[in-house]
């Protein structure tokens, strides 16, 4: 196949191109025929309406849906995030409160109970001093009293010592005998 | 002989008085494609996709990007997707289809101009003009029947045949009817800008999809090994590029036509 022969191709093609322009017009020799023409548009047609119907629309539909609801979920996640630090920042300072209050209570208590403790200790002490005064003022009373009654008695043993001696004539064993009853009353 | 693919598709056998022709055969191929696909992504769909449907949702949200850019909002985009996605994805498909091997060379012996040829069973549906003016006609006609639908039938109309403003001018006089007479003339080039823009489109597809049919015909005709591959390789950038220009430029002509006019700026 040389470039001759192509040429001679070419140009037999142009020449059949051009024959039916005698009879059919430029239309014909564009190999326009109403009956294809509709046929095609019929086939084209067709295709449209597959590819409307069956492609696009239900995978429009599809792909809206998902879409929206990709769009619904990453808004869901977000609120969810804000919802959560919101939740972990009210958690931060209701833990702040709590534990300030925790303290707080703690040290009112130790506070109190050592306020309570010192004034039990004092008012112990305080309890315990005028127990001891007042036993001291008892003690001291009492020994006033039987060092008061031991001096009547004494006085009275004397007395009836002197009595005794003046009556009976004393002599030596009589006043060793005095003695010791004296001593023996004493006691 | 090098048999170069004529202008017209060939028939490959009659139904009635209907020619099938080879590009017919294709675009119905193209047809069954998509009928599968949308039969295995009608089922049930996952919300977690996976397999076919993954890729298709990939296809889509990469095509709902571009037509995002263009239309600037999400609901029209919605709305326009199926058009256009439909013309990129057809147009893709058929220009791919005509590169696997077999098309253009498997065929059926007819007589063809008194000769016995061999007529291919399989041509790239795009390389038919019925096809491309048919999808053009498509495109051009819902531009105008969603802009219609948009704006409300005397305001479209309004774009083209600018009878209400010349009637506003004519309340205010002076330079004002001067302005809108010159736009009123204007709108009457735009009618035909619209017929020129249905015989843009399809022949802009149609030539560049024949044109390549004809150039790895040629090449093959050539050198059979390796050489047709980088042509190939451009078949592929080309049968994507017109895809995306036939696509990209209805979805301009949809969001033009939907889109509401400026006429406070006349005033």
């Amino acid at each position: 196949m040389d470039l001759q022969s192509i040429i001679l191709a070419v140009t037999e093609t142009a020449q059949e191109a051009v024959e039916p322009l005698k009879d059919g017009g430029v239309l014909g020799t564009l190999g326009i025929n109403w009956k294809l023409f509709i046929a095609q548009l019929i086939n084209f047609g067709i295709v449209l309406f597959i590819f409307w119907k069956w492609v696009v629309n239900p995978l429009g539909r599809t792909l809206t849906e998902r879409q929206e609801k990709i769009e619904k979920g990453l808004k869901y996640s977000e609120a969810m995030e804000e919802e959560k630090k919101k939740f972990d920042d009210w958690k931060q300072q209701e833990m702040k409160k709590t534990r300030s209050e925790a303290d707080n209570i703690m040290r009112t208590a130790s506070d109190a109970a050592n306020k309570i403790k010192q004034e039990t200790i004092s008012s112990a002490q305080s309890q315990a001093n005028q127990l001891l005064k007042q036993a001291k003022t008892n003690i001291e009373s009492e020994k006033v009293q039987m060092l008061r009654e031991a001096k009547e008695e004494l006085a009275t043993l004397v007395v009836a010592a002197s009595e005794k001696v003046l009556k009976s004539k004393l002599d030596s064993s009589k006043d060793k005998e005095l003695v010791a009853d004296s001593l023996r009353n004493i006691k | 002989m090098l048999a170069l693919p004529p202008l017209v598709a060939e028939p490959i056998f009659q139904i009635g008085s209907f020619p099938v022709t080879n590009t017919y055969i294709n675009s119905l191929v193209a047809v069954l494609i998509f009928l599968v696909a949308g039969f295995l992504l009608r089922k049930k769909q996952a919300m977690i996709p996976r397999g076919f449907q993954n890729v298709a949702e990939g296809i889509l949200e990469f095509m709902l990007g571009y037509v995002d850019r263009v239309t600037g909002e999400r609901k029209k985009s919605l709305k326009f997707l199926p058009i256009v996605g439909g013309l990129f994805l057809f147009i893709l498909i058929s220009n791919w289809m005509g590169l696997i091997p077999g098309t253009g060379s498997i065929g059926r012996w007819l007589l063809v101009h008194g000769e016995q040829e061999l007529v291919p069973i399989f041509r790239p549906a795009n390389s038919d003009l019925n096809m491309t003016l048919a999808m053009a006609v498509f495109a051009v006609v819902t531009s105008h029947i969603l802009g219609i639908a948009a704006i409300g039938f005397f305001k479209y109309a309004n774009k083209f045949i600018k009878l209400g403003d010349l009637y506003r001018s004519l309340r205010k006089g002076g330079i004002n009817i001067m302005i809108a007479s010159f736009e009123f003339g204007v709108g009457i080039i735009e009618v035909f800008s619209e017929i020129a823009k249905m015989v843009s489109l399809s022949l802009r597809l149609f030539g560049n999809i024949f044109a390549g049919e004809v150039l790895l015909t040629v090449i093959a005709g050539l050198v059979a090994y390796l050489v047709p591959l980088p042509f190939m390789f451009l078949e592929l950038l080309v049968g994507f590029i017109q895809a995306i220009v036939f696509s990209m430029l209805t979805l301009v002509y949809l969001t033009m036509a939907t889109a509401e006019l400026p006429t406070e700026a006349h005033h």
